[in-house]
């Protein structure tokens, strides 16, 4: 099966042969070689760069989160005001006097309310009394170290005064001072104890804290994604309006 | 010296065209087009489609420019290129199914000693089917072996052995035709 003469004939003409093209041809090809050098995935790539940055900002957004929380779990292990099971029963009976130097100005008045004491002296305008209600009110602020003493002077104090009686005799008077004092020590106790009834527990306070927070994070967190979402989305806009 | 002078200045505008030059790319086109585009009417009939089968092939040599390894000549790359086109267009566009026949004769022409024309040579070649037309155009002008021509057509090689048979077969009556005609006789 060689190829013979005829066949060589046909070769060697055919070889020879030129076909010129017509004008259009150069233009096409120019065209579709300007089309091939144009840069071709520029919007897909566009579209792969905007979804990881969104990637990012997601996972930065999300390790952040976490990072918070961890911080709000020490903050609740390095907390000095420790919770009720570490603190031993001598912390808190101080902890309760100092909470009751705190309230001596609020038990003031009501002892004034509730003893008819303060308005007596002031009604006669004994020179003494002022001086005795200073007395009363260091008896009172002190009354928290005489605790112990304060229910035998309760027992021997006398509630009723005489009504419109003109004398006081000094022992009268401070029968009234210990009855004010036994009365302002006693409501401290009744405050005392329903402080006590009231029990707050330091870790819900925490929690309760601590979920507030996040909340908040993360409203925050949801704000900032959808700001920048938006001018992600502006942006690619803008450049298809403009392309 | 004047050939390895165009051998250089050949290389030259082969570098400015992989660099997207469109002024290196334009002569190379202009020198090549004309002779590409006849390959390509040998194996498409219809001279709108060998021409723009001819661009889709030119387009590929462009861009394969970087990967032309100056070890042929540079003629017959964009020829390769050009035959490759033709092959793939015809077998996309049209179902060829191949007769695979184990008994053929190996056909060879009668001595004709006339000379024929470019058209009445292309006349003939567009008689043939277009599996015949294929494998003749490979073996005859082409100078590819049956091996080869398997391999590029995707056949056995006594497929392409046959059909080398059929074709010739056919060009055989189709000369005698013209034989005839040239003769008085028909």
């Amino acid at each position: 099966m060689e190829p013979n003469k005829l066949e060589l004939q046909f070769k060697e003409k055919l070889n020879s042969r030129e076909i010129q093209p017509s004008e259009m041809t150069w233009n096409k090809l120019d065209a579709m070689l300007t089309d091939a050098e144009k840069p071709k995935a520029k919007f897909p790539w566009m579209y792969v760069a905007a979804s990881f940055v969104g990637f990012l900002l997601l996972g930065t957004f999300y390790f952040n989160q976490k990072g918070n929380t961890m911080n709000n779990s020490k903050v609740v292990l390095e907390n000095p005001v420790a919770p009720p099971t570490t603190v031993g029963p001598d912390k808190r009976l101080k902890a309760a006097k100092e909470q009751e130097k705190g309230l001596v100005f609020t038990v003031v008045p009501k002892s004034k309310s509730r003893t008819n004491a303060a308005p007596i002296l002031k009604e006669k305008g004994a020179s003494n009394g002022s001086m005795r209600n200073q007395e009363v009110a260091l008896l009172i602020k002190n009354n928290s170290q005489e605790d112990t003493t304060i229910g035998t002077i309760a027992t021997n104090s006398n509630d009723e005064l005489p009504p419109k009686s003109k004398y006081i005799s000094a022992e009268q008077l401070l029968a009234q001072v210990s009855n004010t004092k036994s009365k302002t020590s006693l409501a401290a106790i009744a405050i005392e104890k329903t402080r006590k009834g009231v029990e707050v527990n330091a870790n819900r306070l925490l929690s309760e804290a601590e979920t507030e927070l996040n909340q908040s994070f993360r409203a925050s967190a949801l704000d900032r994604l959808n700001k920048n979402f938006n001018t992600i989305k502006t942006v690619l806009v803008n450049r298809n309006y403009t392309e | 010296m004047k050939v390895i002078h165009l051998h250089h200045q050949e290389n030259e505008l082969i570098q400015l065209a992989v660099e997207s030059n469109r002024q290196a790319q334009q002569r190379i086109y202009v020198q090549f087009s004309p002779k590409m585009l006849s390959v390509c009417r040998q194996y498409i009939k219809d001279i709108h489609q060998a021409e723009d089968i001819m661009i889709t092939a030119f387009m590929k040599v462009f861009t394969n420019l970087k990967n032309f390894e100056h070890k042929g000549s540079f003629e017959g790359w964009i020829r390769r290129i050009m035959v490759n086109e033709c092959i793939s267009f015809i077998r996309v566009q049209k179902k060829i199914r191949y007769l695979e026949e184990e008994n053929y004769f190996e056909e060879s022409f009668n001595t004709i000693e006339s000379q024929f024309s470019v058209d009445e040579i292309q006349f003939l070649i567009d008689t043939l089917p277009d599996g015949y037309k294929m494998v003749f155009n490979l073996y005859a002008i082409e100078g590819f072996k049956h091996q080869e021509i398997a391999i590029m057509l995707g056949i056995k090689e006594g497929t392409s052995k046959s059909q080398l048979s059929h074709a010739r077969k056919m060009l055989q009556g189709q000369l005698n035709k013209l034989k005839n005609y040239d003769n008085g006789t028909e």
